[in-house]
């Protein structure tokens, strides 16, 4: 055996050893510290985290607006007949809804105003805007009868809609009613322990390892690690956190880099035990490992950890969970795992099975059919080129997580001037030109027009400058300011068809100089906003893992090898939700970023691997053997692990979580695929000879 | 009929002869007739909200006669009156009852009301002018 003292990273590992035992107190402690002190349960509710921060609720907080829910409530009336008692019943029915605490305005066909030229005769004759709140059951029911169409929007053949506004969002009790009603509501609180889900987690994790390498020693010393890492990390988000909220989805990002290390570790450790003394087979844990963490982590912080410069809470909040995680999981798996081990030695190795396989895996790979890779790497372009045409060319196919189908928003430019109301009326008449799904736009310039209708019903409405004051005297006149107007801004409300493409709407809206109220369209434009900086962040770790692959290796086809295996899950997965107009949601890009930090570690360390292993009088296949064994096997075990623990997720029942666990497990093992099949092949295919062996060295 | 700029300069002589309500900075021109129900109506909105209406406009009010409602003795007694608005207020408002008055000294603002409501056009009441146009 060689003398490994003089070695890099030995007198790390001694000074490890020495205090052992005072620096594994000292970080248990801190473990058992943040135990008790983190006091905050993570949340499965994202959307004030979406909402917070965002461009469009910093516009409505700066100009001091609050946002409000608006929620859809149904009531059935098919085996009604209807009649002035069923007025009267939802008239009470309305009552009942107003005295719901937080509900700020109730919108139904009672409070709708319309627009009529009231006439007795030639000489007495008014334009007159009423509602049914001021007439009798017998009077509403008759008009009614006449005016079904202007009514469409709270009356259709089985129900009435009432719009409920509230500050905040609003859990609805049962309503005293004998009328049988549904709501809508957007935000649904359905609590769910988290307790349970870390627990169904952990469990298949434990269940795999210990299938995989035959021993309780990876489920306890991985427990304690994850656990470890995870406590540490909320505990110090909570401490430096600007945003004191944290999403449960964030806590299962930063749980997946504490796996993927401690299976590279873990794994080495364990393949070693046969071969060498404990000391030394630390030491090679440590010099294998550190490099390629080193470098994933600094992706990780670098590429992702950047989130934390950015306004929005959901995005700072990815940001900050990774950066903590990402820097708590390289000091534990440098510190607290190698101490660990250091306590631990397998007397009887059970052999994992991937061991030989690797080997018989390697050959088949290097018998690869150059034409199939071409191929393989032809169709990824077309794809590609698919996914590039389906971003700009397709419309934006965003999960919208509203079932009230209304947009409410205010023009950013105070008053009530001409230019204005010709900016509403441009507004309108784009909406309705662009989409067909907008049912209706109520504004000041809506109402003008119907006053004109009334007064001149013959006459084509064009609004004249001169004319504005006339007009705005009858809003006064009838109180229609407070809801026309808001502390000195023209509203705008956006009635959309049911099950229409609201996010499609915004996506247009959004340029449009408004300031949204609605909390649903606020989440929207929230998830809209982020997505671009999600494809900036998707795009720059892309970057890094170019550069760091450069960087370590030297060699521009490496890099690009790099670059492809990295691109390829991600451009199918992305051509796969374009083709199945797959709407895009927070899980799917938080099923695309956690992959995306798999598999740069996954990359640098077969990478780091296969090219150290080119330098050694090595042929092509046996170093891909090699890499194979030590990297491809641990690799595809903690992408495997991780692909059957999401996968157990999908049975939660929440949907984000549930959605979060399907697309990230897909995602996952298409990046292994990628990484088993695409890179090996890759290498293969690129290096075709030994560099210079005069460049070797052992670097053991 | 006028045009509105004509309208306006025919208004701003007959302004004198009307009851003023309001102090806003915007001005409209009403002709109206006690006893038909939508000038009553349109009183009533006036004097809405706490009157916020009537701080933002200035509304000045023309009593012109609808001839099948016979205002003549309301109208008597309201320009009579010292409290024209106050009075006003209780026949439009309240359907107060006034008895019957004479039209001396009254004949001058009747006429010179008709006058000009014929010279623009009134045909209804309420008849509203804003900006020399009717609403």
């Amino acid at each position: 055996m060689m003398r490994y003292d003089k070695l890099p990273y030995s007198a790390y590992l001694r000074f490890l050893l020495h205090y052992r035992v005072i620096i594994l107190v000292l970080i248990m402690t801190l473990v058992a510290g943040a135990t008790f002190w983190v006091k905050q349960e993570v949340s499965s509710q994202d959307h004030q985290l979406w909402i917070d921060g965002s461009k469009a609720n910093n516009e409505l907080l700066t100009k001091h607006y609050t946002s409000h829910t608006i929620n859809k409530i149904d009531v059935d009336i098919s085996h009604k007949t209807w009649s002035p008692e069923t007025i009267h019943e939802l008239r009470a029915f309305e009552h009942a809804l107003h005295s719901i605490p937080k509900v700020k305005e109730v919108r139904s066909l009672f409070s709708y105003k319309y627009v009529q030229n009231s006439k007795l005769n030639d000489e007495q004759q008014m334009i007159e805007v009423l509602s049914l709140k001021d007439v009798s059951d017998d009077e509403a029911y008759r008009f009614l009868k006449d005016n079904e169409k202007e009514y469409q929007k709270y009356i259709d053949k089985n129900h009435i809609s009432f719009y409920i506004l509230s500050n905040g969002s609003n859990q609805f009790k049962a309503i005293n009613t004998p009328l049988t009603y549904s709501i809508h509501n957007n935000f649904i609180n359905k609590y769910f322990n988290q307790f349970i889900l870390f627990g169904i987690v952990m469990s298949v994790l434990s269940l795999l390892y210990f299938i995989i390498f035959r021993s309780l020693l990876p489920i306890f010393l991985g427990g304690l690690f994850i656990y470890s890492d995870g406590t540490l990390t909320i505990a110090a988000y909570q401490l430096f956190s600007a945003v004191s909220i944290m999403h449960v989805s964030i806590a299962l990002i930063a749980m997946t880099i504490s796996v993927m290390s401690f299976t590279y570790i873990y794994y080495k450790w364990h393949i070693l035990q046969h071969k060498f003394d404990a000391q030394f087979i630390l030491y090679r844990v440590i010099a294998k490992t550190i490099v390629p963490i080193f470098w994933t982590s600094v992706i990780a912080v670098v590429g992702i950890g950047t989130l934390i410069l950015v306004d929005s809470h959901i995005l700072y909040s990815i940001g900050m969970n990774v950066l903590l995680s990402t820097i708590i999981g390289f000091i534990l798996s440098f510190t607290m795992l190698p101490i660990l081990l250091s306590f631990f030695r397998l007397k009887k190795t059970p052999k994992i099975f991937s061991q030989s396989s690797s080997r018989s895996f390697a050959s088949m790979e290097s018998r690869y059919n150059k034409k199939g890779l071409y191929l393989l790497l032809l169709i990824s372009s077309g794809v590609l080129l698919y996914s590039v045409y389906g971003y700009f060319m397709k419309p934006l196919n965003m999960a919208s997580n509203t079932n009230t189908y209304q947009i409410q928003a205010l023009l950013a430019e105070k008053g009530s001037d001409y230019a204005q109301i010709m900016q509403l009326k441009q507004i309108e008449q784009q909406l309705m030109e662009k989409f067909d799904t907008v049912k209706q736009v109520s504004s000041a310039y809506s109402m003008i027009r119907s006053i004109h209708k009334q007064e001149n019903p013959a006459e084509s409405f064009r609004l004249k400058k001169e004319d504005l004051d006339s007009y705005f005297f009858l809003i006064d006149m009838y109180g229609l300011e407070e809801t026309l107007m808001e502390k000195g801004r023209l509203t705008l409300l956006i009635d959309l068809k049911e099950g229409s493409d609201k996010t499609a709407v915004l996506a247009f809206l959004r340029d449009k100089a408004l300031i949204f109220q609605d909390s649903s369209s606020l989440l929207d434009l929230a998830k809209i906003e982020s997505i671009t900086l999600l494809w900036s962040v998707v795009f720059f770790v892309l970057f890094l893992i170019v550069a760091v692959t450069y960087y370590i290796t030297r060699l521009v086809p490496i890099a690009l090898i790099a670059l492809s295996v990295n691109v390829i899950p991600l451009i199918w997965f992305y051509a796969a939700i374009h083709f199945f107009n797959i709407p895009i949601s927070s899980e799917v890009l938080v099923a695309m970023i956690v992959t995306l930090s798999l598999s740069s570690d996954a990359t640098l360390h077969f990478i780091n691997y296969y090219h150290k292993n080119r330098k050694k009088p090595r042929s092509a296949k046996k170093a891909l053997e090699a890499s194979f064994i030590y990297i491809g096997t641990p690799m595809g075990m903690g992408n495997f692990i991780l692909a059957v623990t999401f996968a157990s997720m999908t049975f939660v029942p929440i949907p984000m979580i549930s959605n979060i666990g399907l697309y990230s497990s897909i995602l996952i093992l298409l990046s292994l695929i990628t990484d088993i099949f695409v890179l090996p092949v890759l290498f293969l295919n690129t290096i075709k000879t030994n560099q210079k062996l005069q460049e070797y060295k052992y670097t053991h | 009929m006028l045009s509105p700029q004509d309208t306006l300069e025919e208004l701003s002589h007959l302004k004198r002869y009307a009851i003023v309500i309001g102090t806003g900075a915007k001005e409209v021109h009403t002709f109206i007739d006690p006893y038909c129900s939508f000038s009553q109506k349109y009183l009533e909105y006036l004097y809405e909200h706490d009157g916020a209406m009537l701080k933002k406009y200035t509304v000045y009010l023309y009593l012109y006669e609808l001839k099948r409602k016979n205002s003549a003795d309301a109208i008597n007694a309201i320009l009579n009156s010292q409290y024209r608005e106050s009075l006003l207020k209780q026949v439009m408002l309240n359907h107060d009852e006034v008895p019957p008055q004479s039209d001396d000294g009254n004949e001058k603002t009747i006429e010179a009301i008709k006058v000009s409501a014929e010279k623009i056009g009134v045909f209804k009441r309420p008849y509203i002018i804003i900006n020399g146009k009717a609403l």
